[in-house]
């Protein structure tokens, strides 16, 4: 029925027809109700623009601070601070901060779940079966891995699908990865730098709020030695005392040292006697600061402890360097001062032995040192006497901190008598302890005191504060820091003798140690290792304490071994012989020629360890 | 006849649909996320599907809809039986089974049930109207794909095929009380549906009250598309200025969250411009119902208004905050290829409808 004969039958029929009536009723309704629908699309339009502007006029400073105060904190995509960077000496980079991704992802934006978690799960190395059922969930947003290295990011994004959101993150990087792990330090993931310069120094690496001197603009290029380099935009950068080269040196004549002796573990620290400054400092075993959560350290907490400045170890034979130069000093006794060895003495009630149990018969005191005889350091001491000799040590450095710019230094034990007012702490002194203590024994020290305390009597007696900071680059500009006398252990007449009968000494029984062409000085140690109740039958600790050139030391190295097997566990067979190798090294490195062209030079011996070459 | 044809063309719908989706095209251009190098970005993407939907509305312009109306009982069981298919062999690798694979290409039977129903109810209607017991049987018509949508799950499309069925109904001449009644039973059957459903699934409804109970997990997009709105101001941070959208706070900015990242960048003047023009939009195609005389083409224009008054004023409730979070785009404006051809073709068989109905007054 077409629509013009339906209208002339609807005109046509009464009124009560009950089609007519539901047909224009039903058009009346229609009508009706698309007005109704027109009303309810503008009311709700109007209530959204409403809502909408009250939003974004009235409750937008509420909402923008809501968002603030609560939310930013609670979120914490990048909670870690910029950090300067660390250099060592000559500007090569040590530590600095770098990008890593956080990943996230949008299951229901994946076009092909599965086959996409075989991709990532080989990518980040995550369990692929995890990966795919979160991959099939519908979560709106799902975070996948954490920490994830810049290139690995990369890796990502280029599967080139918009379900991964790669959310930037502030990471610490080591470029060196293990070296000079301990001094260092790593740095948390809340930016917090733990142990080593990261730590000590975490304030200043942090620090953006001291503005630049007025009256030196920023630099834009740092010149450093023959390098040069662009400083932090924000923060303050940390150039190291720590020779790069020279660090990876140690670091490898210590492995070889490690691996050859069969030792547990061991320390080699190389300072500059004049400066205080460490040039390296290596310990084994290592870690890799930038995988410092790896389970893998899990078990070894202790491995993060710089051993170089927080082990304790009793020093043995090297400690005699220190009680002979406090005789000299106190002129109790000169190096050509006769002592008539029996192979036995008493001091306190204790009965001192020589090493091999043998009797040398007369020998003046650069024998006593060259032998090592127990005997007569003991016997130095006794003419000392307890309140001078323990005053002396004190001087060198000895029962306190050398205050080396690394924190979480440990102090050391020595005894003293109940006059002078010992920590109470301490094991009770008694007289013998002055015989043993003399050699080394019954007294604990650190590396970092040991080399410190030595290297005084290179440098006139001077005891140098070690530090491994030499300039700091603030807010663009470099500053170097100023090297701080710690103290003067002895005169500086006494330090030049000790100087020589180092030298001569370390010639009569130390052939491991000599190197071809230069002189050298230094002190072999071999200690037992205190157990519960006296000394373990066959472990020791074997050092070696030297420097180099003899006249004019460029540097002094203390190599520490821990339990080396065999012979190696005697210093002179160990830790000598590594100290020869690193020194061979580092004299080439420096290119400082052999004695006899150097001392033939006009201005013989002057400059030699100043000039520095780069490789 | 053609000139004919084009003198009842609603130019109106047609321009408002370009300027609408041009729009769009210049907001995704803002906010879109990078693409890695070498693939088409998104605002490409978009242009293709809008060539593709352009050509897709005139084809379906061309067609003469009542032609459609013969179809209904095959695009019926079609419907059920892919949207049962889906639920039976579907890519359940999702979690949920909303997709289907066809040559290499992911396809939502669910948006083509969308506008395959209302075809149908409408058919079915126009041949009842008035009639109680058709508006009855069309519910349940309803019915069976609503609930197989449903165990999908997917509780959005669910929402708007019942929405299209309501909007059908309603122009069918659905009685008032039975609207209020309808009403009723929804009201009472809510607290025996609330303890059913999972702890999640109240979570993701009730947390667009208050985002900062979970301001990492659910609320994490409400709490941001809320600071980007609020973030806007009356003259918004400009155009490809806005921080929350560009520093990627706003994790689906270029779909079901683009308004929030329009109200950043363009501010209550032009987020305001967009509600209105969308408005406008709505009451146009409302008001085109009333130029349709043929009871079929007038419930498919009235089913297609009230899925898109669904759409736009869900979306836009989502991202103000009035609204718990659905999933569900903002036509013409969001990202999507499917929903773009979808709602291009909804709009072609629009104007074939009413270039088609002059006719009868003069024949």
């Amino acid at each position: 029925m077409s629509t013009l004969t339906r209208r002339g039958l609807l005109r046509r029929t009464p009124p009560n027809d009950p089609r007519q009536t539901d047909a224009s009723r039903l058009a009346r309704q229609r009508a009706q109700r698309i007005l109704f629908v027109m009303a309810i699309v503008s009311a709700v339009a109007i209530f959204i623009l409403y809502r909408f502007m009250m939003i974004q006029i009235v409750e937008r400073e509420l909402i923008i601070e809501r968002y603030q105060d609560s939310f930013k904190p609670a979120e914490r995509t990048d909670p870690a601070p910029a950090r300067g960077t660390i250099r060592d000496r000559n500007g090569f980079l040590l530590a600095t901060d770098s990008t890593f991704y956080d990943i996230g992802v949008s299951p229901t934006m994946l076009r092909d779940p599965a086959g996409m978690a075989d991709e990532v799960s080989s990518i980040l190395g995550l369990p692929a079966p995890a990966l795919s059922e979160t991959f099939q969930s519908d979560a709106r947003y799902v975070q996948i891995a954490n920490d994830v290295p810049y290139e690995v990011g990369q890796q990502i994004a280029a599967l080139g699908s918009n379900a991964f959101v790669l959310d930037p993150v502030r990471r610490r990087a080591y470029p060196e990865g293990t070296l000079a792990a301990q001094l260092l330090g790593f740095t948390s993931f809340e930016g917090q730098g733990q142990n080593g310069v990261e730590l000590y120094y975490n304030d200043l690496l942090t620090d953006t709020a001291s503005p630049p001197p007025s009256e030196s603009p920023r630099a834009s290029e740092i010149r450093l030695n023959h390098r040069s380099f662009v400083p932090s935009t924000e923060n303050n950068d940390l150039i190291l005392t720590i020779d790069r080269s020279i660090q990876f040196m140690a670091e490898q004549e210590l492995q070889q040292a490690i691996d050859l002796y069969q030792a547990t573990g061991g320390t080699i620290i190389v300072m500059e006697p004049k400066s205080g400054d460490i040039l390296a400092m290596a310990n084994a075993p290592s870690f890799d600061p930038n995988r410092y959560f790896d389970q893998e350290y899990e078990a070894t907490p202790n491995i993060f402890n710089n051993a170089a400045i927080f082990t304790q170890y009793e020093p043995g034979s090297v400690f005699k360097i220190v009680t002979m130069a406090s005789a000299i000093d106190d002129g109790v006794v000169v190096p050509n001062t006769p002592y008539n060895d029996v192979g036995v003495i008493e001091v306190g009630g204790g009965i001192i032995r020589n090493w091999d149990g043998g009797a040398y018969g007369t020998r003046t005191m650069t024998e006593v040192l060259g032998y090592s005889l127990n005997t007569g350091t003991a016997w130095v001491a006794t003419l000392l006497g307890a309140e001078r000799f323990y005053r002396d040590l004190e001087q060198f450095g000895f029962g306190q901190l050398t205050g080396v710019d690394l924190g979480a230094e440990a102090l050391g034990m020595m005894k003293k008598p109940p006059e002078m007012l010992p920590d109470p702490l301490l094991p009770a002194w008694h007289p013998s302890d002055l015989g043993t203590n003399a050699f080394g024994q019954g007294i604990s020290v650190t590396p970092i005191q040991m080399i410190s305390a030595v290297a005084s009597l290179l440098n006139g007696g001077q005891r140098m504060q070690p530090r491994v900071v030499k300039a700091v680059i603030e807010q663009g500009v470099l500053r170097d820091v100023a090297p701080v006398v710690a103290g003067q252990s002895v005169s500086p007449e006494t330090a030049a003798t000790m100087q020589r009968m180092l030298a001569d000494a370390v010639e009569m029984e130390t052939p491991n140690a000599l190197l071809d062409g230069w002189r050298i000085g230094g002190k072999t140690g071999t200690a037992q290792v205190p157990v519960e109740g006296g000394y373990h039958p066959t472990d020791t600790i074997a050092s070696f304490i030297g420097f180099a050139p003899a006249d004019d030391p460029a540097f002094i190295m203390l190599v520490k071994l821990d339990r080396p097997l065999g012979d190696a566990q005697w210093g002179g067979q160990s830790a000598a012989p590594t100290f020869r190798n690193l020194a061979q090294r580092i004299l080439a490195y420096y290119n400082i020629p052999p004695d006899a062209q150097r001392m033939a030079r006009p201005s013989a011996g002057s400059d030699s360890q100043v000039e520095l070459i780069q490789p | 006849m053609l000139r004919r044809y084009l003198q009842h063309y609603d130019y109106t719908l047609l321009i408002l649909t370009i300027a609408l989706v041009v729009f769009g095209l210049i907001m995704i251009h803002s906010v879109q996320p990078s693409v890695p190098e070498g693939s088409l970005n998104f605002v490409q993407r978009q242009l293709i599907w809008f060539g593709v939907g352009a050509v897709a509305m005139m084809i379906v312009t061309l067609i003469d809809y009542r032609m459609l109306g013969a179809l209904t009982l095959p695009m019926y069981i079609g419907v059920v039986a892919v949207l049962g298919l889906v639920a039976l062999v579907g890519d359940t690798s999702f979690g949920a089974t909303r997709w289907f694979e066809i040559a290499n290409q992911q396809v939502q039977p669910s948006e083509f049930a969308k506008l395959t129903l209302i075809i149908v109810i409408s058919k079915y209607l126009s041949a009842r109207e008035g009639e109680v017991r058709a508006l009855l049987i069309s519910g349940l018509l309803v019915f069976i794909p609503v609930i197989m949508v449903l165990l999908q799950p997917n509780l959005s499309t669910a929402l708007i095929l019942s929405f299209i069925w309501l909007s059908i109904a309603f122009m069918a001449g659905l009685p008032m009380r039975w609207l209020l009644a309808l009403g009723l039973v929804v009201l009472i059957s809510m607290p025996v549906v609330w303890p059913r459903l999972e702890q999640y699934q109240r979570d993701r409804i009730l947390i667009f009250r208050d985002p900062w109970a979970d301001p990492t997990g659910q609320g994490f997009n409400l709490i941001h598309s809320r600071t980007a709105v609020g973030n806007g101001g009356l003259l918004g941070q400009g155009y490809d200025q806005g921080s929350q959208t560009q520093l990627g706070y706003l994790r689906v900015r270029q779909t079901d969250f683009i308004f929030s990242a329009i109200a950043e960048e363009l501010g209550f003047v032009g987020g305001s411009l967009l509600i209105i023009m969308l408005m406008l939009f709505l009451l146009r195609l409302v008001k085109d119902i009333l130029l349709v005389k043929d009871p079929f083409g007038r419930l498919i224009v009235a089913g297609i208004g009230g899925w898109l008054f669904f759409q736009i004023y869900v979306n836009i409730g989502v991202n103000l905050g009035l609204a718990p979070p659905t999933g569900v785009p903002l036509p013409f404006i969001s990202y999507g290829g499917s929903n773009l051809v979808t709602l291009m073709m909804s709009l072609g068989l629009v104007q074939s409808i009413l270039i088609r109905q002059k006719r009868f007054e003069f024949e």
